[in-house]
């Protein structure tokens, strides 16, 4: 059984709610995840990418129940979490945790490091003031930082300690799993680094699962066993990283890996990367959703909606053209193969 | 042929806690359509580079020394009536990251493009109209002689960064400063965007000075590259040079520290310890503190090191001087010592 499954999850928001909208009919439903379905391992990694108002955030946020789910179900060691109350609550609380993308605004200016960091100790456990002391200051050493930043506030702090530090708060607790959700986006390459290595070292000595979320597909790259491709509230691909990344089955994975701009000048320039823009999830397209943008798109597309469809062991793609996508890039890869062999291949 | 030819710039805030260099003695050149690129990490000192050039520094901060020179001018002795009348918006121009804060909400992007072009250029309303539906067009923008009547608001981002862009071009400048104008965006717009500024590049002639904190941003349209470190730029060079061949421990520390470039889950190379205090940066090489390859005294003691140049590529690091370094067989090129105020 694994330890996270996520089944035919969806969120529906209403804007422009209130009575006046209601009898005027001007009220309207905004899709932000739609039956979004998968699962996390113990000890796993699955990354959750997409451009923005992809549904990304909303999906960790119905997981650690910030929201209620419009449809579906959460279910962790394979319990409801929707219909957690009491201690059972308490303990799931316990067991999973947040990390956001800007520690500036995640912790709070006035409290000291140390008072942040303890405060999931007060609530939750009896340690006493002296434990919790202590138990703040191996956490400090945990995500390598000094005993002496306890006694300092947020704005002392740089932006890669205080990411440390929500990583820190997180680990208080002892919890099995960890939304990430752009835990990265707001730091520097090299701080970006740090923090990358300690989150993987973290994992392997604790044996953390994590759901990463990210728009940046570099990171995703490196850290996850197992990546989602989110597009207007849905999962439009789901396979294991190297796979994904190697042969991407959906023509907006494909694009949006061709959009990278790659860190090694004269690679792949980014000629068939995405055309258009995202269309506004008030008002979805009909049939696929990504048809509008789509090179691949048929008639077909703009009337039905691919279902989710499992091809092999891990891989599930929403396409009614995968095949094609899948053909063209083997014609790419053996013309790429036939230029290299005449190039003498000095990679 | 230069375009721009910047030569021992350097620029100064004051702060309540003394002086701070944040652009220290940078010298380089930008040639006739051209694509630079200025990378650096967060208070590297590149926005305030950027900035510098048409002078638009915050209250506290001043040309401290130097020369930025563009078509026979000396920008960094102009008064700020003299780059207002002459050179911004028409001979050099600038776009920033955030295309919401460079529009004015209250005009629509027609007032705001004809603006430009009539004070700029001699054009009458009408036929300044005209040329802001063409630029529109050009830029990518849908439907133009419809939308050019519409406030910003009702613009995605990432299609105002497009409009931006036409206002920047508008009155054909031989000079756009950009400065990280896709951070905000989303990949696949950031990709249109790249390719627009490259191919308006080309159609203009515009030289163009890119920002970026993104060795991909670089790597995808820049034909050289500089990349600073506590104010100074350490390494200038053609950009294949720069990502094959990188000179500078922070160079190579910088491309070792992105996940791209190593297998899934392996550790990535980190840099040990901050950038300094610029107020009171380290004596010698301001990296040194945090260099994994310190060869000699020289490296801790006295000034920055001179710039040498290795190969073609531009590098402000003693490896490279066989006089400090003995592992190093030559031959040592310095190009410049560091030279102005002390």
């Amino acid at each position: 059984m694994a330890l996270l499954e996520v089944d035919g999850l969806s969120k529906h928001f209403v804007v422009n709610g209130g009575v006046v909208p209601r009898l005027l009919g001007t009220r309207k439903e905004l899709q932000a995840i739609r039956n979004v379905s998968f699962e996390i391992e113990a000890g796993q990694t699955l990354g959750l990418v997409g451009e923005s108002g992809a549904g990304k955030s909303t999906v960790g946020n119905v997981i650690t129940r910030i929201y209620e789910p419009t449809n579906g179900t959460v279910r962790y060691n394979g319990a409801n979490v929707h219909e957690l109350s009491g201690s059972d609550l308490q303990a799931y609380r316990q067991s999973v945790q947040m990390v956001f993308q800007d520690p500036y605004t995640s912790l709070d200016p006035r409290y000291k490091i140390g008072r942040t960091i303890a405060e999931p100790l007060k609530i939750h456990t009896d340690l006493s003031k002296a434990e919790r002391k202590e138990r703040v200051s191996e956490l400090l050493e945990t995500v390598n930082l000094e005993p002496e930043h306890r006694d300092r506030y947020p704005h002392e702090l740089s932006g890669g300690q205080l990411q440390r530090v929500s990583i820190a708060t997180a680990l208080a607790l002892d919890p099995e799993f960890i939304i990430l959700d752009e835990p990265v986006s707001a730091l520097d390459v090299s701080v970006q680094a740090r923090i990358l290595n300690l989150l993987m070292e973290l994992q392997e000595e604790y044996e953390l699962s994590y759901l990463f979320i990210s728009h940046n597909l570099g990171v995703i790259k490196h850290l996850c066993d197992h990546v989602a491709v989110m597009y207007l509230g849905e999962i439009v691909e789901q396979a294991p990283t190297g796979e994904l990344f190697e042969n991407p089955h959906h023509p907006y994975t494909e694009g949006l890996l061709n959009s990278v701009p790659q860190p090694q000048p004269g690679g792949s320039k980014s000629t068939d990367g995405l055309t258009g823009e995202i269309p506004s999830a008030l008002n979805p397209p009909a049939g696929c959703s990504f048809h509008p943008r789509c090179s691949y798109a048929t008639d077909q597309c703009s009337v039905d909606a691919p279902p989710l469809e499992t091809l092999d062991s891990e891989r599930k793609v929403a396409c009614h053209h995968w095949d094609a996508v899948v053909a063209d890039q083997a014609d790419e890869r053996s013309e790429l193969t036939h230029s290299s062999v005449q190039n003498d291949g000095t990679k | 042929m230069a375009r721009l030819s910047v030569t021992d710039l350097s620029v100064t805030y004051r702060t309540g806690d003394g002086d701070l260099t944040a652009v220290d003695r940078v010298t380089f050149d930008i040639q006739d359509n051209e694509i630079f690129g200025i990378v650096g990490e967060s208070g590297c000192g590149k926005s305030t580079l950027g900035d510098s050039f048409l002078q638009l520094l915050d209250e506290n901060g001043s040309i401290s020394g130097g020369s930025i020179v563009y078509d026979g001018m000396d920008l960094a002795a102009m008064t700020d009536r003299e780059l207002a009348d002459e050179v911004r918006g028409n001979k050099i121009s600038m776009i920033f990251q955030d295309p919401n804060a460079s529009l004015d909400p209250v005009y629509t992007v027609g007032q705001q493009l004809v603006e430009t072009i009539t004070k700029h250029l001699d054009m009458n309303k009408k036929a300044a109209r005209e040329r802001a539906i063409e630029l529109l067009d050009d830029v990518g923008i849908p439907d133009p002689e419809d939308r050019i009547d519409n406030y910003p608001h009702s613009f995605s981002g990432g299609q105002l960064q497009r409009i931006v862009i036409a206002i920047a071009l508008s009155c054909e400048p031989g000079l756009l400063i950009a400065d990280e104008p896709t951070t905000g965006l989303d990949v696949s717009i950031q990709a249109q965007i790249l390719d627009l500024l490259e191919e308006l590049a080309e159609s203009h002639e515009t030289s163009i000075v890119m920002i970026t904190h993104d060795l991909g941003v670089v790597a995808e349209i820049c034909d050289r590259v500089g990349v600073m470190y506590a104010g100074n730029m350490v390494e200038i060079a053609p950009i294949q040079q720069l990502f094959d061949a990188p000179r500078h421990p922070y160079t190579q520390a910088l491309l070792d520290s992105i996940p791209e470039r190593h297998g899934m889950k392996e550790d990535l190379t980190v840099i040990p310890g901050h950038p300094p205090d610029l107020r009171q940066p380290p004596t010698g090489c301001r990296y040194n503190p945090r260099c994994d390859q310190v060869c000699g005294m020289e490296c801790e003691t006295g000034d920055v090191p001179p710039t040498y140049d290795v190969e073609g590529t531009d590098v402000m690091c003693y490896l490279y001087d066989e006089g400090v370094n003995e592992a190093y067989e030559g031959p040592t090129n310095i190009v410049a010592e560091p030279g102005g105020d002390d």
